[in-house]
């Protein structure tokens, strides 16, 4: 903007606002006369954005940290948006794309148990591993683990974004056993409650991917 | 550490961000500072303001904030501005700055502020709106 190309350190958050709204301005307000008159100027909005707290104290102390590093001479060049994990969402997606050869080729679908670019790629996992799943594997117990893998949840559906569950590995592998080469359904091997834990995660993946690519 | 008591930076917007910004930059020991905003502390400030208190609600943010940090740093050097940042008016307030702070809420005097700083070799860190926000886990620097 205004030919500005760049260069300016931000503070910001990657959190997207949930069901949030303008606080609306109670009814006696508007009684009052024209509520255009409360903002402070004529151009800045009247309503305000409900805060919690601790959140803009965090973004101010982030500024001070930043600007004290700089002035002292050590400033701050490695920030980074959550070190590493670029290479993790690259692991899950090329996992997912060897076990969907192995699982093919055990039955008998790809002779040469050749590797296909997946259906699903680094960014979409991004999408469902940290912010669908919290980091953490779909099914109960839900926690973090060391090497996640994501699975084609359903084998009668085509892979998609919204059919993958996060799983530890030994689940992985037992998943790409009984579902994916002996044909069991993915209820029958995890349990009904943790297909529907899949099923809404999955069901809240199809939103969010309808929002960003809309 | 002289570098820093030698500084001087100028915090543009003293609300739940700026505010926080300014008092941490001054128990780091930055020597010298300017708080602008033009806004009066209210009752709803006090879930998010650094340091106004009751007795501050009504008058001027950056006016508590002088008053309590000279009670935190008083060898400290803190001006005020009561007044809006506008392009075109108020770049004189930001000269011999080390670096400003954009804490402003208004998007307009943003962009104008930031297109300034940039265009003049000011040094300035942005701060993106805190509001609607709970996760803190998800902040980041860039």
């Amino acid at each position: 903007m205004n030919g500005v190309v760049g260069g300016i350190p931000t503070v910001y958050s990657t959190e997207v606002p949930g069901e949030v709204k303008l606080l609306p301005l109670p009814e006696d307000e508007f009684k009052k006369g024209s509520v255009k008159e409360l903002g402070a100027f004529d151009d800045f909005r009247v309503r305000i954005l409900p805060v919690l707290g601790p959140l803009p104290a965090v973004f101010g102390l982030y500024a001070a940290t930043y600007i004290t590093l700089d002035l002292g001479g050590k400033p701050l060049t490695d920030a980074a948006e959550i070190k590493n994990r670029r290479k993790l969402y690259v692991t899950l997606e090329r996992n997912l794309s060897e076990r969907q050869a192995r699982a093919a080729h055990a039955r008998g679908e790809n002779e040469q148990g050749l590797q296909r670019t997946v259906e699903v790629n680094a960014d979409d996992l991004a999408l469902v591993f940290e912010d669908i799943n919290a980091g953490r594997t779909t099914i109960p117990t839900q926690v973090v683990v060391q090497k996640p893998q994501a699975v084609h949840w359903d084998p009668s559906r085509p892979l998609s974004a919204d059919n993958l569950a996060i799983l530890e590995n030994k689940d992985a592998k037992r998943h790409e056993k009984e579902v994916q080469i002996e044909g069991k359904s993915p209820a029958e091997v995890w349990g009904r409650d943790a297909a529907d834990i899949v099923a809404r995660r999955n069901e809240e993946t199809r939103r969010c991917i309808a929002y960003r690519r809309g | 550490m002289a570098k820093i008591r030698d500084s001087y930076v100028v915090v543009v917007g003293c609300g739940g961000v700026g505010s926080w910004a300014a008092t941490m930059l001054l128990r780091s020991g930055v020597g010298r500072l300017l708080l602008i905003d033009y806004d009066m502390a209210t009752l709803s400030s006090l879930n998010r303001h650094a340091c106004a208190t009751l007795e501050d609600v009504g008058t001027p943010k950056v006016v508590a904030m002088q008053k309590y940090f000279k009670k935190v740093a008083p060898w400290a050097r803190v001006d005020v501005k009561i007044g809006l940042w506008r392009k075109g008016e108020s770049e004189s307030w930001l000269e011999g700055a080390d670096y400003v702070v954009d804490a402003i809420d208004n998007i307009d005097t943003k962009v104008d502020l930031l297109t300034h700083c940039r265009k003049n070799d000011i040094k300035v860190f942005a701060s993106m709106g805190a509001g609607a926000k709970r996760d803190p886990t998800r902040v980041q620097i860039a």
